[in-house]
């Protein structure tokens, strides 16, 4: 007994010289950083070209030092992220997850205002897309830069369709020529069952700005789901699921995912030719390569006013109480550099966050990937060109007006309610929301009057004809609407 | 009673009883086994079979067991094939092996002090004799109602405070005592009559001694158990590593392997690939040591 306990005590203490003196740490007096983001096979080498970055910029300017960058996967979730802040433990850099989640941070004190550093180190806003905007500003002061940024186009399976003979889709299209071709792709077999589906369901709001129907109005203090456009924008979603049957409604996905024997994944589907056109960013073609012979293609959401594509970004911010703040701010500034823009392009983690950067014949036309040639420059463009930002109100949580149109929108699509009757109940309750959190904080609800009295202005111009300011209108995809002249 | 009546009665009955025995436990044993199978076959599918209802893959693919450990290579450029390796490179370039270490080498520490604490304990709980035993064993057993869940903030904040968060000390030290051990134990050594234990203190053995000559070496069954469960618990657990590391170096294979799992996409055939080569040490130690697992649970029942 002696014998195996002084042994294994022994084993565990050699061992323990090992662990401890192979870890990175016990060899470096560096600083550390930390990152927190996800467990992605990428970081690695992008926490590499980061060090090296640093290192080459310490020897021209006194401003950068050496450093070690760690990623913290453990610690993603919100709550987890503001509480370890607020108790002084948090990573240096943390990562955002949409606008949605900044004005969370913001809010909670997370994460540290750089604006004015930006414009120092050339991270601005004039370093990114224009509609990723609301994803990195909170009330006119920057927060954050992009990691990486996407459009979420249609993504078309290009080669299907040339061997099969069917015709091609166009980049931009309207309403009638987008059903005109789903009905020539889908096929149904001769008891009238459909065994090929022309698109995968998308998120319906997708639709509703190329119809100029917004969630919100002007100043973002009234939801207007209840308007026509929207109603005419989620009616037209709905037919091509129930009237013309060209996008599966979930019972299909179900019946058909077990019939074939591809499971439930919209890749899987395209990839094995179950459908031809799904919504997804560049970052898709990461796993859509994996499927031999995949030839893409790309187009934008169908419009009726004008063609529109949401832009999302997954940002990094700087922890308010980090210790290494300055050498933090060195991580935003790489992000809009080459060789970090350089690699979002050769691993097709979605779009570089520096579209000055992306022109490049290693982005246009990757010698590895011939199949792809033409189309990253569509991807770009549905970000740079018809990209807009989403509608965020100050108030009213993000997550609150997801969790409405999500609740009611799942009613719509199962027919347990009708079209008309879900988007005035989504709107009814965003407002009563709204409501709820002006009378909550005082301060909220003097902002709330100004914009407000705000909304009156800009109401009495529309009644009497006149034109409105753009300088008035808080609500980005409005301000898209107005800038092309088709905002009614 | 005819005699067809007896052929019946004691040939029939008792066939048919176990017949429906055995397809009723056969049918368990696949139920079972299934989750196991399926993870094996979709570990050698390509990545374009995944989701597929067919259980067998259509082509085989056990490239993915050494994918797995490329997947999860140090220091590698961006967009740079990882290529063929060197036998030695699956060593020394994969975070893999390094994941694999970590859960050993923790679950290791941890069943070594485990056993050892709760012995002591154990010890001071059934050969002892020192007032308000028994209640203080019973508070001891008490935290065995607390759910895990419940102690992981206060814990969190303990380890904080002592500096251990991130560290392999913050995963060994908290899963060094255990109420479980010492109940286990306990019991164990109630069973050893206390006459050794006299006829030693009459040799002149001091109370350790005792312990450590007399009783341990007479424990040795109820340890081995104990060794098992503490090693199999801590070799698979996962939300206390999750919570409490930081940098990969230290992470153990159930955190690592999310690395399967991020916003470039679900590698499901490299995850099953990689959770397939982590469950092969459990399965050496279950095929080595399974009399004593069902040992194991019968010692929990027996009484004090």
């Amino acid at each position: 007994m002696r014998t195996f306990f002084g042994v294994s005590l022994l084993i565990m203490i050699a061992l323990t010289v090992l662990a401890v003196g192979t870890l990175p740490e016990s060899r470096s007096d560096l600083p550390l950083l930390w990152w927190t983001s996800d467990p992605n096979p990428a970081r690695g080498p992008q926490i590499a070209a980061f060090e090296k970055w640093m290192k080459e910029k310490s020897k021209e300017d006194s401003r950068y030092r050496p450093v070690r960058l760690q990623l913290d996967s453990n610690n993603m979730g919100t709550m987890k992220v503001i509480i370890q802040s607020a108790s002084g433990v948090g990573s240096d850099i943390v990562d955002v997850y949409g606008g949605g989640n900044l004005r969370q941070y913001v809010a909670a004190g997370v994460l540290m205002d750089v604006t004015d550093l930006a414009k120092e180190y050339g991270f601005g806003p004039d370093k990114t897309y224009a509609a990723a905007r609301e994803e990195l500003f909170v009330d006119g002061r920057q927060y954050a830069f992009p990691c990486n940024v996407t459009a979420n186009p249609l993504t078309i399976n290009r080669g299907f369709l040339e061997r099969e003979g069917l015709p091609l889709p166009k980049y931009d299209w309207t309403w009638d020529e987008f059903l005109e071709w789903c009905l020539k792709v889908r096929k149904v077999d001769h008891k009238g069952n459909v065994i090929r589906y022309a698109i995968w369901p998308f998120n319906i709001r997708s639709l509703w700005p190329t119809n100029g129907g917004t969630i919100f109005n002007e100043t973002l203090t009234r939801s207007t789901l209840d308007s026509q456009a929207v109603l005419e924008a989620t009616n037209f979603y709905y037919d091509l699921m129930f009237k013309y049957k060209v996008m599966p409604t979930p019972m299909d996905r179900s019946a058909m995912a077990s019939q074939s024997g591809y499971g439930g994944s919209m890749l899987q589907w395209i990839g094995n030719e179950l459908v031809v056109a799904v919504g997804i960013g560049r970052y898709g073609l990461i796993q859509l390569r994996k499927f031999k012979n995949f030839k893409p293609d790309v187009s934008l959401f169908p419009y009726k006013i004008m063609p529109m594509q949401f832009v999302f970004s997954r940002a990094a911010g700087i922890n308010a109480s980090s210790r290494h703040k300055r050498l933090a701010v060195g991580f935003l500034e790489f992000l809009a550099d080459t060789p970090y823009n350089k690699m979002i392009i050769g691993d097709a983690d979605a779009l570089p966050p520096n579209p000055q950067i992306a022109r490049t014949k290693e982005f246009l036309a990757p010698s590895k990937f011939p199949n792809e040639r033409g189309v990253h420059e569509k991807y770009l463009k549905a970000a740079e060109e018809y990209g807009v930002g989403q509608e965020y109100s100050r108030f009213i949580s993000p997550t609150t007006v997801d969790r409405i149109i999500t609740y009611y929108d799942s009613g719509i699509s199962s027919r347990s309610i009708g079209i008309k009757d879900g988007l005035n109940l989504m709107a009814n309750e965003i407002n009563r929301e709204i409501q709820h959190a002006v009378k909550r904080d005082p301060k909220l609800k003097s902002d709330f009057d100004k914009a407000l009295a705000r909304q009156a202005k800009i109401d009495a111009l529309k009644a009497s004809g006149e034109p409105v300011p753009i300088e008035m209108v808080d609500n980005p995809v409005i301000r898209k609407l107005m800038e092309a002249g088709k905002w009614r | 009673m005819t005699e067809g009546g007896i052929y019946k009665r004691k040939i029939i009955g008792p066939l048919l009883t176990m017949l429906t025995n055995h397809v009723f436990l056969l049918l368990l044993c696949c139920s079972m086994a299934l989750p196991f199978v399926w993870m094996l076959l979709t570990s050698f599918k390509p990545f374009t079979e995944v989701q597929s209802t067919h259980w067998i893959p259509d082509n085989w693919q056990p490239e993915n067991y050494p994918e797995t450990f490329k997947a999860l290579r140090y220091g590698a450029l961006a967009g740079e094939e990882a290529g063929k390796w060197q036998w030695w490179q699956y060593f020394t370039d994969s975070a893999f092996m390094r994941y694999y270490f970590n859960s050993l080498f923790i679950a290791g520490w941890v069943t070594l002090l485990q056993c050892l604490t709760s012995a002591m304990a154990a010890f001071a709980f059934s050969r002892l004799k020192w007032k308000g035993r028994d209640k203080v064993f019973l508070m001891y057993l008490g935290t065995m109602m607390i759910p895990g869940l419940v102690l992981m903030i206060p814990n969190y904040k303990i380890m904080a405070w002592l500096g251990w968060v991130d560290s392999y000390t913050g995963l060994i030290i908290p899963a060094a005592f255990t109420a479980f051990g010492t109940f286990l134990l306990r019991q164990f050594m109630l069973s050893i009559p206390s006459s050794l234990d006299e006829a030693a203190e009459i040799d002149g053995a001091s109370k350790w001694q005792v312990f450590w000559n007399v009783i341990m070496p007479l424990t040795k069954p109820g340890l081995i158990v104990l060794c098992i469960f503490t090693f199999m618990s801590t070799y698979k657990s996962f939300f206390w590593p999750l919570v409490m590391l930081r940098s990969q170096h230290k992470y153990t294979l159930p955190v690592g392997l999310l690395f399967f799992d991020s916003s470039q996409g679900q590698e499901t055939q490299l995850l099953m690939a990689a959770v397939a080569m982590s469950v092969v040490p459990l399965i050496i130690m279950f095929v080595f040591m399974q009399k004593h697992l069902v040992k194991g649970i019968q010692l929990g029942a027996v009484k004090g």
